[in-house]
């Protein structure tokens, strides 16, 4: 850690506004991107993001200076957003494995054509509980046990959920470059 | 397999959106500011209100322990007082004989503060040292006289203190004659408490008589204040509750969900107190206090995971600790799994030994005792029963083992008691009740908890 951001943690441990102030500033634009994976819309996302703050500054004083501090923050964003999805919605499985779909594979250049804002609409358009697997296994790196675990689901659960979310992107991906096409030949 | 297809859809959008970033809207740091404002209010209301509770504990323990130290203080006092003015009563004693034999008059003879005696009986001490003397003085006077009647006397407040016998002497020697005794006695010798005496000089056998009757009352009262120990059966029923504080990091809020679902219900409380009178106002209590706690829990819903054996099982978090549960309809749970519990009771059964040190305020039939001390409180049952519920089945389950809640526990506890007598033996008592602990009764759950009981409970008290 840097001494400057070890001197805004000792300023948050004190309760300094300024500091905190500054490590806001530091990390609500990564941390709002987390946020948007994590839910269906600008306004969930922020407020995801604000209880996420509150919690930072609350527990902060319990972060040991053994990793990152951006790390540290993106678990209790992410713990944040499991905790709004728990309470909102049933992530029992809505498909089952066997109906799963393995198509991992497309084409490049389609995706190629295809920005960053756009993917994290298509991500937001998916529904909670494959959102939710798709941002922990891809994104927080979580296995299949580990995300069962954390959501209270099976493990066969996540694996159906994850594969049903790829192939929903997979359209969306297909969808926009058909309507790309579209709007180039119209 | 396609030249172009090779990359997973997933590390692709990984790698794109990561490269975002977003400042969010300026109004969500006002938000925060907000909350973070309403935050640090709570925390110093918090802060202050523990300091508040803390020094009024501190206070009154010190008043408890000055006033004791007080009261003992002056108990000693007053028996040293007491001792001097024996010692030299009876040397004053032993010299009067010898001068009376000398000239022929009666002897008075000078005992303790209730006392004055002339051979072998009692005449109210009802005169401080220069009171005394002039009473003496006038006795002696009476020379001569065959009875002497005294309507009216005293009993004193404060110890006699003679030490100066030898005017007592002198002048018992050289003013025989005692006539208006009794008048001198009704406006020179103090008057706080009248009683009835009378007293009688016998030249002839050189003895002082009295009766004093609310003196006798008095020695019964001393006597059934003899009665240094209590025994004290009670019951009472109380209501506890708890503070829970978040026992992780990393964002769970598991006290608000726990303090949401649990709910206190009436609890119990069954014991027997020793109490040993170390002065007339200053009672140390022990005992056995046996205590229940119930809490209901609403229903909710909870996850398997391993326990500490490896064993996948369901985890029931409570405010006190945490049991596993393995319902014979899903034995075989995978981590993460679900069921649905659908309420629960939980059960908490404390043997407490307390030690109280009471200070008894007033007198007479009714009395108020408050009394503060520290308990000991040890575990002796801690169990949760259960219904789990699933689409076709439902099982009562009963966790009577509770992961990380400690066997034992301090606690600090304040009763003042009211007491009504019944008999010299006998009262009967009313005991509100307020136990504090003052540590967690857990270590290593999911939240720490800080148990507080307000009760009241009836009792007799023997006294032996």
């Amino acid at each position: 850690l840097t001494d400057i951001i070890k001197d805004i943690i000792a300023g948050c441990i004190a309760g300094n506004r300024n500091c905190q102030s500054d490590l806001y500033k530091l990390f609500s634009p990564k941390m709002m991107i987390v946020c948007l994976r994590y839910s269906k819309n600008l306004e969930e996302a922020e407020e995801i993001l604000q209880d996420g703050f509150i919690r930072v500054f609350k527990f902060i004083a319990q972060f040991k200076n053994e990793g990152p501090l951006e790390g540290w923050i993106r678990k209790i964003m992410v713990n944040c957003a499991l905790q709004k999805l728990r309470s909102q919605v049933n992530l029992r499985p809505v498909v089952s494995i066997s109906t799963a779909i393995h198509n991992e594979y497309y084409e490049d250049d389609i995706i190629e054509n295809i920005n960053g804002k756009e993917m994290m609409q298509m991500v937001q358009a998916l529904s909670p509980a494959y959102r939710m697997v798709f941002n922990l296994y891809y994104f927080e790196g979580y296995k299949h046990r580990e995300i069962a675990a954390m959501l209270g689901i099976e493990e066969g659960t996540s694996k159906s959920n994850l594969a049903q979310a790829k192939k929903n992107l997979q359209v969306a991906v297909k969808k926009n470059a058909s309507s790309e096409k579209k709007v180039l030949n119209g | 397999m396609d030249k172009h297809v090779h990359k997973n859809i997933g590390d692709q959008f990984r790698d794109e959106i990561n490269s975002l970033s977003q400042q969010p809207r300026m109004h969500i740091w006002e938000h925060i500011d907000q909350q973070l404002n309403k935050t640090d209010a709570v925390n110093y209301k918090n802060k202050f209100t523990r300091l508040r509770k803390r020094t009024s504990l501190l206070l009154l323990l010190l008043a408890g322990i000055a006033t004791f130290s007080l009261i003992n203080f002056y108990v000693s006092k007053n028996k040293t007082t007491d001792t001097i003015a024996l010692a030299n009563v009876q040397q004053k004693e032993q010299r009067n004989t010898t001068d009376a034999k000398k000239e022929n008059i009666a002897p008075v003879n000078l005992h303790t503060k209730q006392s004055i005696t002339a051979g072998n009986t009692f005449i109210p001490a009802v005169a401080r040292e220069e009171k005394l003397n002039n009473a003496a003085k006038l006795i002696l006077e009476r020379k001569g006289a065959t009875n002497i009647k005294i309507t009216k006397a005293t009993a004193i407040e404060e110890p006699i203190n003679i030490t100066d016998t030898k005017s007592i002497n002198k002048e018992s020697t050289e003013n025989p004659d005692a006539a208006g005794f009794a008048a001198m006695s009704e406006k020179k010798v103090f008057a706080e408490k009248d009683i009835s005496a009378i007293i009688s000089i016998k030249k002839d056998s050189n003895v002082i008589t009295q009766t004093n009757e609310p003196l006798q009352k008095e020695n019964k009262k001393r006597h059934s204040s003899n009665l240094k120990f209590t025994l004290t059966p009670f019951a009472g029923a109380d209501y506890s509750a708890y503070r829970l504080v978040n026992d992780k990091a990393n964002g769970y809020d598991d006290k608000t969900g726990i303090a949401t679902r649990e709910r206190s219900d009436l609890s119990t409380s069954l014991g027997l107190l020793i109490g040993y009178r170390t002065s007339n106002t200053i009672t140390i209590q022990s005992g056995i206090i046996y205590s229940s706690s119930n809490i209901s829990i609403n229903p909710t819903k909870i996850y398997a995971e391993k326990d500490n054996t490896g064993a996948v099982k369901f985890r029931y978090n409570t405010s006190s600790g945490y049991g596993y549960v393995l319902p014979s309809f899903s034995n075989s749970p995978a981590v993460g799994d679900s069921v649905f519990a659908d309420g629960a009771n939980h059960t908490l059964r404390y043997i407490t030994i307390p030690v109280i040190v009471k200070y008894k305020l007033g007198h007479g039939k009714l009395t108020f005792a408050p009394g503060f001390g520290i308990t000991l409180n040890f575990l002796t049952q801690a169990t949760l029963t259960t219904d789990l519920v699933n689409q076709f089945n439902r099982e009562t389950e009963v966790i009577s083992k509770l992961e990380s809640i400690k066997k034992f526990s301090p606690g600090l506890l304040f009763t003042p008691e009211l007491q009504y007598q019944l008999s010299k033996k006998f009262s009967i008592s009313a005991m509100p009740y307020f136990k504090y602990s003052l540590g967690a009764i857990n270590k290593g759950n999911v939240v720490k908890t800080y148990p507080y009981t307000v009760g009241l409970s009836a009792g007799f008290v023997y006294k032996f």
